[in-house]
């Protein structure tokens, strides 16, 4: 028996699959070939992918066409950048460029993070779920352009909407950096929801109603989904998202912070909450720091500002003020409503529970080289799958990090044998541990 | 001089034999019967192109299931030039121009997919693939009166 030979017969038993169930059994035109016709073949291929037994995408199915989602997504000056992307959603009646281009912005580019923002549909009026789709297609856009985590920061209404995508479209915790609210609605509005939607009252004021079927299915088990960082930044004094309705019980380690705790007695209210110097801070420590905000981290000096250097007070009022107008001349745009639009299908099915796995190939080299090790980290949820990037290995004490196709390659020197721990870690999800056979 | 004149004439027959119909069929009986094993041999490539398709995303090795996909169009568009040889019975010759012409865009609806698999356009890729079962069935119902076997 050659080397060469024996070598790779070596590479296909000792083939090691960890975290892998059983293999699926390949799911094909099993036919037999007398009766292989051209359309059964066309009905097979398209069957498979589009009820995806194979090409699965993670998650719901988006329903909107790609090209408006992709039309959502703004980002000026690219996602290219030494610190991880932010994307910025809006809340309801807002968009990117009344709620955030005086603020968070510019104070986001001046710190030199690269920033986008996702116009929503009818002002963010319409259906959360729906809005919910745009955060999906934009951070799965930005992370592929970028190659690296995607930090997320929602105000207001944005809060529940990058939450829910959070928790129905699994692979997007692995391409997360920091989840941040700001003044979030993360169990609902103040009672002028409530007497606003007494009348038709559009889709998504009457699904910040607390109690809304909505917020049932966004707060249901797990209010913090996956292993990420949540910051979440809110004002004793706002009125229309009183506390402690954006306050999160997590599982993890995430935080909830008031400004007050900072600045005792200090009244920031709900819609300068992304201009308040505190607010600014939290936000910067959390994209800043490994984790989320922490209060301890911001120093007292920050109280006696009003706004966040490199925000300019004047625009501040015009545009809180340009807020109120466009609210009040866009209610109506998604339409009146009596009812809460109905739950999607996949809103009533348990949260998906994402899990990390490891592929590994071991090829020992010829005469007493070593051994070649090929890794492949990939996410998995149900029958879909996706590439982890930027996930952690370690393994016979060397540290790897896989590329953007979630593979990695080792070379251990010597005659290694025995079994290796591998450890690896990928963002989002919990780390897999196993052992491979030398 | 002979050598010369020998492969002139070679030429001109092979040339002849390229751009002439193969064989010509008197009834779609006798069309289906020449196209039939075309299509046949040709959908057992399919059929194991598919196969490695499955496997390739199965493991996450895109670029080559995005191969796999695209050979799918590539082999589909080699049969059509193929049965483009067989003269189509007397008076079937638009149908049969018109249902291959079906099949060619098909084959282009695959090499489209192939690049919507690789650039991770998943929701594209299945409106390809959805456009693809239509033109089948349009394609079956335009030669519903052929014996047809694997070419159907």
């Amino acid at each position: 028996m050659s080397q060469e030979w024996r070598g790779k017969r070596q590479m296909r038993l000792r083939g090691h699959r960890l975290g892998y169930s059983r293999p699926r059994v390949v799911v094909g035109p099993i036919l037999p070939a007398s009766r292989l016709t051209r359309g059964s073949l066309v009905a097979v291929i398209g069957l498979a992918v589009l009820s995806g037994t194979a090409v699965a995408a993670p998650g719901p199915t988006l329903t909107t066409p790609a090209s408006t989602l992709a039309a959502g997504l703004s980002c000026p000056k690219g996602v290219k950048g030494k610190r991880n992307p932010v994307l910025l959603v809006p809340g309801a009646g807002g968009n990117p460029d009344l709620v955030f281009s005086a603020g968070l912005e510019p104070v986001l580019r001046a710190n030199r993070y690269p920033v986008c923002s996702v116009w929503l549909p009818d002002a963010a009026f319409g259906d959360i779920q729906i809005e919910a789709e745009y955060v999906v297609a934009s951070m799965r856009r930005m992370a592929a352009r970028s190659g690296r985590p995607v930090s997320v920061l929602g105000i207001s209404q944005g809060g529940a909407v990058m939450r829910w995508a959070l928790k129905w479209w699994p692979d997007l915790r692995s391409l997360v950096g920091d989840v941040i609210g700001v003044a979030p609605d993360n169990h609902g509005g103040s009672s002028v929801l409530a007497t606003l939607c007494k009348s038709p009252c559009p889709p998504s004021t009457r699904q910040q109603i607390p109690g809304s079927r909505f917020f049932e299915a966004l707060n249901g088990g797990d209010e913090t989904p996956g292993r990420l960082s949540y910051s979440v930044i809110l004002s004793a004094t706002d009125q229309n998202i009183p506390s402690p309705s954006p306050v999160l019980i997590g599982e993890r380690d995430d935080s909830n912070t008031q400004v007050q705790e900072i600045c005792p007695g200090r009244d920031v209210d709900h819609g300068h909450m992304g201009y308040d110097a505190v607010s600014v801070a939290l936000v910067l420590d959390a994209l800043g720091h490994r984790g989320p905000a922490r209060a301890s981290r911001i120093p007292a000096t920050t109280c006696a500002k009003t706004y966040a250097d490199s925000i300019d007070p004047a625009e501040v009022e015009r545009q809180v003020a340009a807020g109120v107008a466009n609210f009040n001349t866009n209610y109506s745009r998604a339409g009146l409503f009596t009812t809460e639009p109905a739950l999607s299908e996949y809103a009533n099915r348990p949260a998906p529970q994402p899990r990390a796995t490891l592929r590994i190939h071991t090829h020992r080299l010829r005469s007493r080289q070593g051994a070649a090790l090929s890794l492949l980290a990939a996410g998995r949820s149900g029958h879909a799958r996706w590439a982890l990037p930027g996930a952690r290995i370690k393994i016979a004490g060397h540290k790897i990090i896989t590329n953007t196709s979630g593979r990695a390659w080792l070379r251990l020197p010597g005659s290694p044998s025995g079994s290796l721990r591998v450890r690896l870690v990928a963002p989002g999800l919990a780390p897999v541990t196993a052992r491979v056979a030398l | 001089m002979r050598r010369a004149l020998t492969v002139f004439l070679l030429a001109i027959v092979l040339i002849g034999v390229e751009a002439a119909p193969v064989s010509a069929a008197s009834t779609r009986e006798e069309y289906t019967q020449q196209a039939d094993p075309i299509c046949l041999a040709s959908n057992k490539a399919w059929s194991r192109l598919w196969k490695r398709f499955l496997r390739a995303d199965k493991q996450l090795k895109f670029h080559a299931a995005g191969n796999a996909l695209n050979a799918i169009g590539t082999n589909l568009a080699a049969t059509n030039d193929k049965l483009r040889l067989i003269a189509p019975p007397p008076g079937d010759e638009a149908l049969i121009g018109q249902w291959i012409g079906i099949w060619d865009r098909i084959a282009h609806f695959y090499e489209l997919a192939a690049s919507d698999y690789r650039l991770g356009k998943i929701s594209s890729l299945r409106q390809v693939l959805k456009g693809t079962v239509r033109l089948s069935k349009s394609a079956a119902r335009l030669v519903s009166a052929f014996p047809f076997q694997a070419c159907a």
